[in-house]
């Protein structure tokens, strides 16, 4: 398969009152055509600061202070803001939690579908009216000619995010982020937009990658995985090697403390503490003071990622008593 | 179940928010938020209610501490009726009856100290001194796995998981016996969740506590609940032991529910019953079966008329006609 995006060494920093914080600390990781990457964590682990990096929309106080993103050969980083503004929504493409806040209460959905089509595709207001319709549609709205002049306070939640998608993939984007596109809808409606999302990239063969904090939606949607913990990287493998044989002790954590709605007595393993701050500067491993495995050398060195199978990568020192420690620091290259 | 105290009991209750309009602001319509609920809760135990937005859960944990006025049907507790109680014994019921909100910054004053704050429950129900009730607050705040010198801390420096402890501490506070937990865990992180949810259930068993526990997940409904109400817009649509609910669901709402969550294995792939469109609005009640418009087993008398709710094995009640 062909690589679509490739992001090396990539560090973005915060300015805030205490100084320039890093929110993603160096992180490396790469993606192919079509394919599925989830991007799981906690709240302020980096999954969304990552995502934001690779579309450009950092808040003000957001920089790239190093690192590149390749996006098949263009090197977003050094882009313009003009130039940026060409991509997304067109090859580039992002859908947001919460689709209220991401469309515009003012204008109506045709106003909103048209726009992207009229900008990129150069299409004249009455082609673009009739994308727009094939699209509604393609995303299962019902009567997608009347929801043209509809606004969206007239939606459901569901039907929201259904035009939020159908905004993105307008311009049959390679790359599509979605950013807890579930997370704020009921499970019946989560599962409904769920189904859409696979059929539609098995349709157009995108890439996407979807940032999630649930651990179930990432079992039925993701082809690899990419955990991260207090702006790093900690493993990345494919789907069945994270859910099946985690490696990392915060992978393991995460899925020990989701409780299962399919067992009849459970007994959850916690992890103590909680996500450390940005400005907490942690020695050695950032993970050490919750991790029930930590040993002395955890605490003095940081560990790379080691290479745990070719498609498998966990940055924990359990990893080079395995391994005999051949750290392969590219997740994979 | 037969041998327990029974605490709560709630029957037939209904909530109907008005819908007011023209000139003289007369109700239109209403919005029928709870729609005929019957419950009881025994001591010690803890009763899940689990169901999408807007199906009446969280406003019927709010008709129970008495947040909320009755529009028709009775609450007890204790025995006792709170619908007739006189507004001097409310005071003493409400002590008996507590609730952890989701967000527990949103009931904060951010300029007041939390040791402050959860001193002030004391200043309302009791007659200790400024010594006993700063004692007592650093005993609660331990209890809650926090710390002596939280004590003197704002709201803003704890993380999302130490302001459920403070929330929780609050419930705690007045000893009471029955705490409603309105998505109390669902805001916080996985990990942060399940240590608040593995707080929650030792001090069950050191206070020999009561709760009513409300989630739309029903991952976290199964671990901490004995038995599961199961709500559909307003009007309960299933309920059991916890095992019978989730092993073996009766109602096709249960079951549409359960297959729609996401299972942490990739392998699993059972065939997921999808339900068509959205949750009616609870202000254009469907007449029947509330369930009818997007049952997949719908009859045609399901859009006529109401299901009774039926006990079809023990201790498993099921509204439907065709279970």
């Amino acid at each position: 398969m062909t690589q679509l995006l490739q992001v090396e060494n990539l560090e973005t920093k915060f300015r805030t009152a205490d100084g320039k914080l890093p929110a993603v600390r160096n992180i490396s990781f790469s993606m192919d055509k079509g394919e599925t990457l989830c991007i799981v964590g906690e709240s302020g682990s980096g999954k969304s600061i990552t995502s934001l990096s690779i579309m450009g929309l950092l808040p003000p106080n957001g920089e790239i202070s190093s690192g590149s993103i390749h996006l098949a050969d263009d090197n977003l980083t050094e882009k313009t803001e003009e130039q940026m503004e060409r991509l997304r929504g067109n090859t580039l493409s992002m859908i947001f939690q919460e689709p209220m806040t991401a469309l515009n209460p003012v204008l109506t959905i045709g106003y909103q579908l048209r726009e992207p089509l009229m900008i990129h595709k150069k299409m004249s207001k009455k082609e673009a009216n009739q994308s727009s319709i094939a699209l509604l549609e393609k995303v299962g709205i019902p009567n997608p000619k009347e929801k043209l002049s509809q606004y969206p306070h007239e939606l459901s939640g569901g039907m929201r995010q259904r035009v939020m998608i159908s905004i993105a993939l307008a311009c049959e984007p390679s790359l599509l982020v979605a950013d807890e596109p579930t997370t704020a809808l009921d499970v019946t409606i989560q599962a409904q937009i769920l189904d859409l999302m696979k059929e539609l990239q098995t349709e157009l063969g995108m890439g996407v990658i979807f940032v999630t904090h649930d651990m179930g939606v990432v079992a039925e949607i993701a082809d690899r995985v990419m955990v991260m913990y207090a702006g790093e990287v900690v493993e990345i493998a494919d789907v069945e090697s994270i859910f099946e044989d985690p490696q990392h002790p915060y992978t393991k954590g995460l899925l020990d403390s989701v409780p299962d709605v399919d067992g009849d007595v459970q007994d959850l393993n916690v992890i103590q503490g909680s996500m450390p701050s940005l400005d907490e500067e942690i020695s050695g491993c950032r993970f050490h003071p919750r991790c029930p495995f930590a040993t002395d050398i955890c605490k003095e060195k940081e560990p790379p990622l080691f290479g745990v199978t070719s498609n498998h990568s966990s940055k924990c020192w359990l990893q080079e008593v395995k391994t005999n420690g051949e750290p392969n620091a590219i997740a994979r290259s | 179940m037969e041998n327990q105290t029974q605490l709560l009991e709630v029957k037939n209750v209904k909530k109907h928010f008005p819908i007011k309009g023209g000139l003289l602001q007369r109700p239109k319509s209403f919005v029928k938020a709870v729609n005929g609920v019957d419950l009881t809760v025994y001591e010690g135990e803890t009763v899940g209610i689990v169901g999408e937005s807007g199906c009446g859960k969280s406003t019927l944990g709010r008709l129970v501490i008495g947040l909320e006025k009755l529009t028709e049907g009775t609450i007890s507790f204790g025995g006792e009726s709170i619908g007739d109680l006189p507004d001097r014994k409310l005071k003493k019921y409400k002590s008996n009856l507590q609730m952890i909100f989701q967000d527990p910054f949103a009931s904060l004053n951010p300029r007041q100290k939390i040791g402050d704050a959860l001193e002030e429950v004391f200043v309302i129900h009791s007659n200790m001194n400024k010594a006993e009730r700063k004692a007592k607050v650093q005993s609660l705040l331990q209890e809650v796995g926090l710390k002596e010198e939280h004590y003197d801390r704002f709201p803003h420096e704890f993380s999302g998981g130490q302001r459920q402890r403070v929330g929780i501490a609050r419930a705690l506070a007045l000893n009471p016996s029955l705490i409603v937990c309105d998505e109390a865990v669902s805001a916080l992180d996985v990990s942060v969740q399940a240590q608040i949810m593995k707080l929650l259930k030792k001090l069950q068993t050191k206070y020999n506590l009561t709760y009513l526990f409300i989630s739309h997940d029903l991952g976290v409904v199964r671990y901490m609940s004995d038995r599961v109400l199961v709500m559909y817009l307003g009007a309960q649509a299933e309920m059991g032991d916890s095992h019978k609910i989730y092993n073996n669901p009766l109602h096709p709402y249960t079951k549409a529910l359960l297959s729609a969550i996401p299972r942490t294995n990739p392998k699993h792939k059972s065939e997921r019953i999808k339900l068509k469109g959205d949750l009616p609005s609870a202000s254009d009640y469907p007449k029947g079966c509330p369930f009818h418009t997007r049952c997949p087993i719908a009859q045609a008398h399901c859009a006529e008329v109401v299901p009774e709710w039926r006990e079809v094995e023990e201790n498993h009640f099921v509204a439907c006609h065709e279970v």
